[in-house]
């Protein structure tokens, strides 16, 4: 019945919308700016590795191609470079770096508009892949409008175990709208919490949270397809 | 004919309310008529079941792959940085 | 809906019921109970900011799952519409009489409800012949077969439509999803009163049912 969850932990243990309003300078940020003002190479390397997918990512929903959101990335960086003497702390330094990020993506994104047309990217689910078969009762059926008629088709438990499942994953969210893979990469693949989403995005929470669920509905579904037609 | 009770949950009214379901933030009663619902319902229980395998999976997408001419050049930045000011 | 009153000076945790899944893991929290071992009950179970909850014998068919457990409860408890809850829950015994077969059996019980309802709206809509072919059959199956096909009506006349969830109730009795035939019981008692209030009447009949079928005394002291 309900997904497998290690023995002890809840589903919900994380709680990741309920985070405490953000805090003055934590002692895990006052280190790391500490040792990056003092010129502490491996931890620069650390939170650079750390963050790199994700602010590619990020990058990515403002800007054409990957090549460019990397380049993005890397001006980032002299940014919350120079930025970083006069980082107060007011709010995490994770989220401070990430808007820094955005502005440049922003910058970058309307820069190329001017002068590079580039398409709309692609929304469709399609590439030939079954659609699940999953429909709703009409509105006018006389006793369970809107309940499923034809329910999902049960997954076994080792579906997503293997690789296939994830690159269909990953293959799914880079088809997602730019605002919808931000919020999917930084809360579902990145972990972040809700709070910080939306203090580096700009976003207020209910904004977040519809991007979140049309992004997960979307990945659910492409999965759902994908697994009916591996289905013996 | 008539919906013997109009305001129950319907499938298609829960599956929207899920990501507000697993990050908490639903009222009490909100929260009360869901968990209701999915003890009736084999296909929105089957339904959360995938949706929250589908969050897991996507947790196991996190990797760091910072290429070597990409690190060096940030290191040179910060080598730059450092000096500079 | 028992109201909430204090009884002075009492605070000796308070005894419930708790539906669980297999494992003893919570439906929804996906935590697992700790066991009770031997006559011992089992370790509390807490969560900062969070209740835990449990059911009174009234409670119980909304919450139906593959085990049922006699748990404690820490007080102070908060009565809700159909459940309690309280800061803190430990698990007693196990109901063993609520098993498969208990399950299934509540799941036939509702359905043979709605064939009861469809029944008698036919009888009352003078559709004798149509009663009669909704009595005879003996297995779930057999039943949903005969009762779907008396459902689809031009006329739309509430003993088609009842016969309809009787249909429907027997389909989830032969899967084995006794909830979602208990519940669709309860709502063609709505259809076959036209009274509202025949849903929870229902409910009702239903926990009544499953007490007497696990011999679960009513737990008189549960008033909050």
């Amino acid at each position: 019945m309900p997904a497998a969850v290690s023995p002890g932990g809840s589903f919900e243990d994380r709680d990741p919308a309920r985070g405490a309003p953000l805090p003055e300078m934590s002692p895990e940020d006052r280190a790391v700016v500490d040792r990056l003002r003092a010129g502490d190479e491996p931890t620069f390397l650390a939170i650079v590795e750390k963050n790199h997918r994700a602010m590619v990512r990020v990058a990515l929903g403002h800007v054409s191609s990957e090549a460019v959101a990397e380049e993005v990335v890397q001006e980032a960086w002299m940014g919350i470079l120079q930025g970083l003497d006069k980082f107060e702390g007011r709010c995490p330094l994770r989220a401070w770096m990430f808007r820094i990020l955005v502005n440049c993506a922003k910058m970058r994104g309307a820069r190329e508009a001017r002068s590079v047309p580039f398409s709309a990217l692609e929304t469709d689910d399609g590439e030939g892949e079954r659609r699940p078969l999953e429909t709703f009762r009409r509105p006018d059926d006389p006793r369970w409008p809107g309940h499923w008629a034809q329910g999902p088709e049960r997954w076994t438990d080792d579906r997503l175990a293997d690789a296939q499942a994830l690159a269909r994953i990953r293959a799914e969210i880079e088809k997602l709208p730019p605002n919808q893979r931000q919020v999917i990469t930084l809360r579902d693949i990145e972990g972040w919490e809700s709070a910080e989403v939306c203090e580096a995005l700009g976003i207020s929470e209910a904004n977040q949270r519809v991007l979140l669920h049309r992004a997960r509905t979307r990945v659910r579904k492409a999965l759902a397809g994908w697994a009916s037609e591996v289905a013996p | 004919m008539s919906v013997a009770r109009p305001r129950d949950l319907a499938c298609r009214e829960l599956v929207e309310l899920l990501t507000e379901f697993l990050d908490g933030v639903l009222d009490e009663g909100t929260r009360t008529r869901v968990e209701q619902h999915l003890v009736l319902c084999p296909g929105c229980t089957e339904y959360l079941r995938q949706f929250r395998a589908t969050v897991s999976a996507t947790r196991k997408l996190a990797e760091e792959d910072l290429s070597e001419p990409v690190k060096e050049n940030l290191l040179d930045a910060f080598r730059h940085w450092r000096t500079g000011s | 809906m028992p109201s909430a009153t204090g009884e002075p000076g009492a605070s000796e945790p308070m005894r419930a019921w708790k539906f669980l899944d297999v494992g003893r893991i919570a439906p929804f929290g996906g935590h697992v109970w700790p066991a009770p071992s031997g006559s011992a009950p089992g370790a509390w179970i807490r969560f900062p900011g969070r209740e835990v909850f449990a059911c009174r014998i009234d409670d119980l068919p909304w919450w139906i799952a593959p085990e049922l457990w006699e748990v404690e409860l820490e007080r102070p408890l908060r009565a809700l519409e159909t459940q309690v809850a309280a800061p803190a829950g430990r698990l007693l015994r196990r109901v063993t009489s609520w098993d498969e077969p208990a399950l299934r059996a509540y799941g036939d019980a509702c359905a043979e409800r709605a064939r009861t309802l469809a029944v008698d709206a036919l009888e009352r809509e003078g559709r004798a012949g149509d009663a009669e072919s909704l009595r005879a059959p003996r297995s779930m199956l057999e039943l949903c077969r005969a009762a779907r096909a008396l459902a689809v009506d031009a006329a739309e006349r509430t003993s088609s439509n009842l016969a309809g969830y009787a249909a429907e109730s027997a389909m989830r009795a032969a899967e084995g999803v006794a909830a979602a035939s208990a519940n669709i019981t309860a709502n063609a008692a709505i259809i076959a009163s036209g009274d509202p209030a025949a849903f929870h009447r229902e409910r009702t009949w239903q926990s009544r049912w499953i007490a007497e079928r696990c011999g679960l005394a009513p737990l008189a002291a549960l008033a909050v």
